[in-house]
């Protein structure tokens, strides 16, 4: 049984007096164990997808099913990271953290004893009681990701994590995600992480899938199977790099007509 | 205080991939190649790489910068592991060994802000001071080793019993 499945999805916006599709006939499913990125240029409606698998946004039509119960509502097996962090500037690291915990009624002792655990493994010891004006931006997606973890979700979402981070923060905070991930120290299941940058993708996941964009459309599944950590300079590497890359570019120039410029 | 000098401030995560970056280029990198590399302004790059030497996580020749053993045992350990080194390291570097030392002797192990801030001021310029302060702090807190509570504005020793 698939963790998530992703079934004939498809969604679209009112603009002006017509319909833009923005993702059409999505159908994926994400297994127990994989990390899994969905790659594609801007416009192909990757972070609707993720909102959708979310329980934020309900999609036009088509549904989303977690071990095969359909989820018409805020799916509670998942958490989501952001790019821009979404910290609350008033809140000290350990209440952003335990923020949703909070919401959910768990006593201070249990948030508190659990922030403690989810804090030592991001590596947010010594910051407890910093303020996010006082963090960088690592350190803030830290919190970022440790608020996301403490609620034990069974698949982790996390939409662009990465880029609003420079290149040393970036490459630091990805390294560390897989090691967490092969800890086996989480709680979660499997990783959903979207993206525009292919390198990550193929750094980071076990599968990519690619959508193109103007509608959001499926149009690779790649499953990569080069041992961890992966060699961005080796030859394997630099192959799956290229299909990608050609795929997306080859959906993008193929494309005559966009649909939100008109006819 | 005296022998101090001025600590650029680094973010700790920018450190941490720098040597990542080091130990993935295996070997000697050209010290001109990197900031197109990693887009970093070259300001930035001498402030990281002036504290990772001190650290004792690279070498410097002759333009070429290479990772030490000691820094590929930081970019292969966990998130502990890193932080037990990490601390290892910044207490040797005389700024934090003053610091420390200002710590044990003061009342409740902990001093104002503004008070070190003030100390540092008579050893450099107000500029270096508050960047050598908000380094500080950044580099104490991933270390555990120095506390600082924004509430307070004080800091602290953040564990007596393991300095």
């Amino acid at each position: 049984m698939a963790l998530l499945s992703v079934k004939n999805v498809y969604q679209t916006f009112p603009l002006k007096n017509k319909e833009v599709v923005v993702l059409e006939d999505i159908n994926f499913d994400v297994n127990e164990g994989e990390f899994v990125s969905l790659v594609g240029p801007s416009g192909c409606g990757k972070s609707t997808l993720l909102r959708i698998i979310a329980g934020l946004l309900k999609p036009s039509s088509g549904s989303v099913l977690f071990r095969d119960s359909e989820i018409n509502d805020i799916n509670p097996y998942t958490s989501m990271v952001f790019q821009s962090f979404g910290l609350l500037p008033w809140l000290d690291v350990t209440e952003n953290i335990t923020l949703g915990l909070e919401a959910k009624g768990v006593s201070l002792k249990e948030r508190l004893k659990k922030a403690f655990k989810y804090i030592d493994m991001v590596g947010l010891e010594g910051f407890e009681e910093a303020y996010p004006r006082e963090l960088s931006g690592g350190m803030k997606q830290r919190v970022g990701i440790a608020r996301a973890l403490i609620m034990e979700p069974k698949l982790l979402l996390m939409d662009e994590p990465f880029s609003a981070l420079d290149a040393l923060t970036a490459e630091n905070l990805r390294s560390e995600i897989l090691k967490l991930w092969e800890s086996g120290k989480l709680s979660l299941k499997s990783i959903l992480l979207v993206t525009h940058n292919i390198e990550e993708a193929v750094y980071m996941s076990d599968r990519i899938i690619i959508l193109s964009a103007h509608p959001g459309k499926i149009i690779g599944d790649e499953r990569i199977d080069l041992p961890r950590p992966r060699d961005r300079e080796s030859k394997e590497f630099y192959a799956i790099y290229d299909k990608i890359y050609s795929m997306i570019l080859g959906s993008s120039l193929s494309k005559e007509v966009n649909p939100l410029m008109g006819k | 205080m005296d022998d101090i000098s001025p600590l650029p401030y680094v973010e700790i995560g920018k450190l941490l991939g720098l040597l990542a970056y080091l130990e993935d280029a295996e070997g000697k990198v050209d010290i001109y190649m990197i900031p197109d590399d990693i887009e970093i302004e070259a300001d930035e790059l001498i402030s990281l790489l002036r504290l990772a030497q001190e650290l004792g996580y690279v070498e410097v020749k002759e333009g070429d910068v290479s990772i030490t053993s000691l820094g590929k045992e930081i970019v292969f350990g966990d998130e502990n592991k890193r932080k037990i080194l990490f601390k290892e390291s910044i207490k040797k570097l005389p700024i934090f060994k003053k610091i420390i030392n200002l710590l044990v002797k003061a009342t409740d192990n902990s001093i104002y802000k503004d008070d070190l801030l003030e100390m540092l001021q008579e050893e450099m310029t107000d500029e270096e001071a508050e960047e050598t302060l908000k380094s500080i702090i950044e580099l104490g807190r991933y270390a555990e080793l120095i506390g600082y509570n924004p509430e307070d504005k004080e800091i602290y020793l953040d564990k007596l019993e393991e300095i």
